[in-house]
């Protein structure tokens, strides 16, 4: 992911409100993501996403313009994920409808949705600490080694994690019968 | 290799950091085992499911509603700043008016000679030192008490 450059940091810090906007501009999509695989939910993520970004801008202080602007923000995305993850003090339900439904008439578009519900429902059956590594990775576009320094965890355990995270969705995935809805889309 | 183990790899594969010695030993597994075949290509889905991203409608919406809220945020610390300005300004003039006994007052602790004789008239009276401290300046002598001349006009200093 080509992130912003460290003059656009700078200028975030600084409280640049231009600076905001090419942050959430940048960001939007990963975060949304990230909030998406963590919660569950897509009203979830959407509150989330919003929160992560008033968040990463009170606290803008905190982040050392001298320093790479994507590991300090992840960390706080991260962290608001596990605390609303906490405040809900069980794992998100899996049941009901998380993806957002739109009217949509389309085969193309019901199959859509379907499967994007699959792949919710299988997430949400991980342990956070899987859906974790594997949000950072998918969304996040990180390497290992920084997984690896975010979570403050050595590199081999992030591997295990995105290993064992990666076999339990595939299991609770094809249970699920996403492979199928994967096929024909 | 297992069929097992190989799924392992399968894994680590679809995740990108397999490396090329166990990419060999995977291979030779795969060549001779149809079920882990079927695994690359069901692993491979996953890894396609996880990476698919259709976030541009849901966050319709963000960038104006945080832009907003910081625009509020900022007009919000001004106004702290204009109001306590004056505020605490006030409250440090208040502060010195009420603290200025202590640093003005010309009180001072050093009493005269005469002050703590008179302090102390009772007890010299019971050890008969004359029957008041009046007479003081005219006729108190430390020769009374044997000291020289020298020594005695030191001392009444």
């Amino acid at each position: 992911m080509a992130g912003i450059d460290q003059d656009s940091a700078k200028r975030f810090h600084d409280g640049d409100h231009e600076a905001l906007q090419e942050v959430i501009g940048q960001y939007q999509g990963s975060v949304f993501g990230i909030g998406l695989k963590l919660l569950g939910s897509v009203d979830d993520a959407k509150d989330y996403s919003q929160d992560v970004f008033v968040h990463a801008y009170e606290k803008r202080h905190r982040f050392d313009p001298e320093r790479p602007f994507e590991p300090w923000f992840f960390k706080l995305a991260l962290n608001l994920g596990r605390q609303r993850l906490r405040k809900r003090r069980e794992i998100p339900k899996s049941d009901g409808m998380p993806v957002e439904i739109v009217e949509e008439t389309a085969e193309k578009g019901l199959m859509e949705n379907e499967r994007k519900e699959f792949v919710q429902n299988a997430l949400q059956k991980l342990k956070p600490k899987y859906r974790e590594c594997l949000a950072l990775r998918f969304e996040a576009d990180m390497k290992l080694h920084e997984i690896a320094e975010l979570l403050g965890i050595p590199i081999e355990t992030v591997k295990t994690r995105l290993r064992r995270g990666l076999m339990a969705f595939k299991e609770h995935y094809e249970k699920a019968g996403g492979y199928c809805e994967l096929q024909k889309s | 290799m297992n069929c097992r183990k190989a799924e392992e790899l399968i894994a680590d594969r679809a995740l990108g950091f397999i490396d090329s010695d166990r990419q060999q030993d995977l291979d030779k597994h795969l060549a001779q085992c149809p079920k882990c075949r079927r695994e690359v290509e069901e692993y491979s889905l996953a890894v396609q499911a996880l990476k698919e991203r259709d976030t541009v409608d849901a966050v319709d919406g963000l960038a104006d509603t945080v832009l907003a809220w910081a625009g509020s945020a900022k007009r919000n610390d001004f106004r702290i700043i204009r109001l306590a300005v004056p505020v605490l300004a006030a409250a440090a003039v208040l502060l010195m008016i009420v603290l200025s006994p202590v640093f003005f007052s010309n009180d001072s602790t050093e009493m005269t000679r005469l002050q703590v004789l008179e302090a102390y008239a009772e007890d010299l009276e019971v050890v008969g030192i004359g029957s008041g401290i009046a007479d003081y300046d005219a006729d108190f002598s430390y020769e009374d008490y044997g000291f020289t001349d020298s020594l005695s006009n030191y001392l009444v200093q």
